[in-house]
């Protein structure tokens, strides 16, 4: 779960679910109500699985007891205009608040063998 | 039927002793920046530059390297659990709000800050920050486990013998 102050937002990952990567919520102050609210804004889903991450046996390992894919950790850029999450295949995903098109994708794990 | 107990002992034992391999990830706070730091595995700490979409680091930097002895893990890991970590799994990491070069870190072994400039990990506190009793699990104590559950299973196995 994140906050970002400037915009108000809260995102909050999911249990495991086979669409939804993460919910996005806009926090406000009802002057009515005098209270604040909570609205649910987007229900980003996750990458399309061939654009980023490869299963390899090490993934398959990984997940052999939890065998659905779901949102590990997740974090607003301090501007509130780009939204990183980490899944449990441990694919990390940057995408727009706005647009939530994914404008980077890359598996920690191929990248790190590769790297090494 | 020695087969037999050393199973029942590996897959009993296995799920008390497994640490919740979560990953974890933080912006840097600095402005202009675009630079994530991500956690993964138990103890591993990487760097990815988004606009470059490629790792910062040639190699993860492993966050904690206390714990228990790696030829005690190794042989846990054969013969009991696994996915026993030795008690050095770090839940949680957060970012400096107005230094994005410092990192804290917190888990079972206390609080340790990675500067990012230096290259350095720190350790502030020797204290676990963690509720999970079971990535506390030492030495003294994993044996005390495999002992009883081993006892419980030779006990079992006269038991099934006088039976018979």
């Amino acid at each position: 779960m994140t906050y970002n102050a400037r915009r108000g937002f809260l995102g909050a990952a999911l249990p495991p679910d086979e669409k939804i990567a993460w919910q996005l919520f806009g926090i406000e102050y009802n002057a009515r109500k005098h209270n604040y609210e909570v609205k649910l804004l987007r229900k980003p889903q996750f990458p399309s699985s061939d654009s980023g991450s490869k299963h390899n046996i090490e993934n398959i390992f990984r997940n052999r007891d939890n065998n659905e894919k779901h949102t590990e950790s997740i974090d607003f850029d301090p501007t509130g205009t780009l939204v990183a999450t980490i899944d449990s295949e441990m694919t990390c995903a940057v995408s727009e608040m706005e647009t939530q098109e994914y404008s980077s994708i890359l598996s920690i794990v191929n990248e790190g063998s590769e790297g090494n | 039927m020695s087969l037999i107990a050393f199973l029942l002992l590996h897959f009993s034992l296995d799920p008390f002793l497994r640490n919740k391999h979560s990953a974890a990830l933080r912006w840097s706070t600095n402005p202009g920046e675009p630079l994530l730091f991500v956690k993964y595995d138990c103890n591993s700490l990487d760097i990815i530059d988004i606009e470059r979409e490629k790792l910062a680091l040639k190699k993860p930097i492993v966050l904690d390297k206390t714990g228990n002895s790696s030829c005690f893990i190794f042989f846990f890991n054969l013969f009991v659990a696994p996915h026993y970590t030795g008690g050095k799994t770090i839940h949680w990491i957060d970012v400096n709000p107005s230094n994005g070069n410092l990192l804290v870190t917190g888990g079972d072994r206390g609080v340790n800050l990675y500067d990012k400039r230096a290259r350095k990990v720190i350790t502030i506190s020797s204290t676990p920050l963690t509720g999970n009793l079971l990535g506390r699990f030492d030495l003294a104590k994993s044996f005390s486990l495999c002992f009883s559950l081993l006892l419980e299973v030779f006990l079992l196995n006269d038991k099934i013998q006088s039976k018979q």
